[in-house]
């Protein structure tokens, strides 16, 4: 099996750094809704399409905020729709508020598939030799959120009567004792830990991460995919305007080369998985 | 539940009531004053063309050849207008672009036909003059007078290069 997640994290990371800095920096509408649909696809494989639907309303939301509020603050641009109160809502500030809202959903989308691809083990394994006190404080810090919601939880439905209907003072009170268990899992930890010799020596380090000719292939595509939207981006050829007026961009040869490249790019985690199920699917027992 | 609905229902109405929405023909095309004072209006960026290797891309067709965006024009207003009043009677009628900032005598133009401050370069902006004279208020505290000649310029030099060099006063 080859799933994504089981990648090499050296080359996880570089890829969602490219992925990243090209959605973030390239101010081209299609680049965004490729980022945005390569996202999208691998979230739905990953998570089913109830799920994704769910959390996805949410982010369109902010998308919404940002292509209405866009419009009140600026009122540049050649084509008033509208006069309110003498002030014109334009066209083309509608538009640059709807391109906004793409790259944010875009990079949120991304860094919600970086979040369940890359855990602490995989963060501990990049930074463990570098900076090994901070990527071991990261990674517990990481972990102390989800712990804290869950004693949470199980707090509050265990002191679910405790102090009559009073909701306020039911979640302090669980708030309180939570804060407390959490404080004393950490004495606990760090008396854990000095006994087990923690600081005594440098640390030796265990990973389960190889680095195979599958991962130097996915690495080598990924930088040659990005060098091909770099260029694009550099030369100029993947710009468009909105202010004055829209100009879409121009599909040179080297801006279609970029499109295509950055396609490949978001949608490769989506095109792995995808493979992977279909040969599961296909290599199952068919008695 | 109901009473939030009611009070979301009462603030959007209220807001509305406060809006008057006009489609752009209504807006451009709703009939200037008949009677009232009246100015000459101009509005000209011509020092853009001296520096139009400051100026950002993409702009270069919005400068008009000769500098000249509105050229000197009769506009008829209330007794009681401001300079920001002649402007924004004059860009409606010609169906220039106007943006500002602020309200009150705090208005601020931030660009005229598309052409904004510091698109020509970091000094550049609008300034406006009154016959000849370059008043040191905003433009909509300064009160107009009948046959006034009220400009409204472009530089790229902080004043400089329209005859109103900024002192640091």
């Amino acid at each position: 099996m080859l799933r994504f997640n089981s990648f090499n994290p050296i080359a996880q990371l570089i890829y969602f750094t490219a992925v990243l800095l090209v959605s973030m920096f390239t101010w081209n509408y299609i680049i965004l809704l490729l980022s945005l649909l390569g996202a999208a696809a691998y979230c739905v494989l990953q998570k089913g399409f109830k799920v994704f639907l769910k959390s996805f309303f949410g982010y369109a939301l902010i998308f919404l905020l940002v292509t209405v509020t866009n419009p009140l603050f600026s009122h540049k641009g050649v084509t008033p729709l509208v006069f309110i109160n003498d002030i014109p809502i334009t066209l083309e500030s509608i538009v640059y508020g709807a391109v906004l809202g793409l790259m944010l959903l875009s990079v949120i989308l991304w860094f919600s598939v970086f979040n369940s691809v890359f855990d602490s083990e995989k963060l501990i394994y990049i930074f463990g030799r570098m900076l090994p006190r901070l990527a071991l404080l990261f990674s517990m810090v990481l972990h102390f959120v989800p712990k804290f919601i869950s004693v949470f939880k199980r707090t509050l439905s265990a002191q679910s009567d405790f102090y009559g209907k009073n909701k306020f003072r039911q979640y302090i009170g669980a708030f309180s004792s939570s804060v407390s268990v959490m404080l004393e899992g950490s004495v606990q930890t760090a008396d854990s830990m000095s006994s087990r010799g923690y600081g005594v020596k440098k640390r030796s380090f265990y990973s389960r991460f190889p680095f195979t000719k599958a991962d130097a292939l996915f690495l080598v595509l990924t930088l040659a995919l990005l060098t091909g939207v770099l260029t694009a981006q550099i030369t100029g050829q993947l710009d468009f305007m909105i202010y004055p007026r829209i100009i879409l961009c121009d599909f040179s040869p080297v801006s279609m080369l970029g499109i295509a490249d950055f396609g490949t790019l978001s949608f490769m985690p989506f095109i792995i998985e995808l493979k992977e199920e279909l040969v599961w699917k296909y290599s199952l027992s068919k008695i | 539940m109901k009473t939030k609905l009611l009070i979301l229902v009462l603030i959007v109405t209220s807001v509305l009531c406060g809006c008057s929405v006009q489609s752009p023909e209504d807006y451009y095309d709703s009939s200037p004053l008949k009677d009232g004072i009246e100015v000459i209006v101009s509005i000209n960026c011509s020092t853009v063309l001296n520096n139009m290797d400051m100026l950002e891309s993409g702009l270069e067709g919005y400068v008009p050849n000769d500098g000249v965006i509105l050229k000197p024009t009769y506009i008829t207003l209330n007794e009681n207008a401001t300079a920001y009043d002649a402007l924004s009677e004059a860009c409606r009628q010609n169906k220039l672009q106007l943006e500002y900032q602020g309200t009150g005598a705090d208005i601020y133009i931030e660009g005229i036909a598309n052409l904004y401050e510091f698109s020509c370069g970091q000094l550049s902006g609008w300034e406006y003059c009154v016959n000849d004279v370059f008043p040191s208020v905003g433009c909509n505290s300064y009160d107009l007078q009948d046959g006034d000649t009220v400009k409204f310029l472009y530089t790229c030099d902080l004043g400089a290069d329209i005859g109103n060099e900024f002192t640091g006063e």
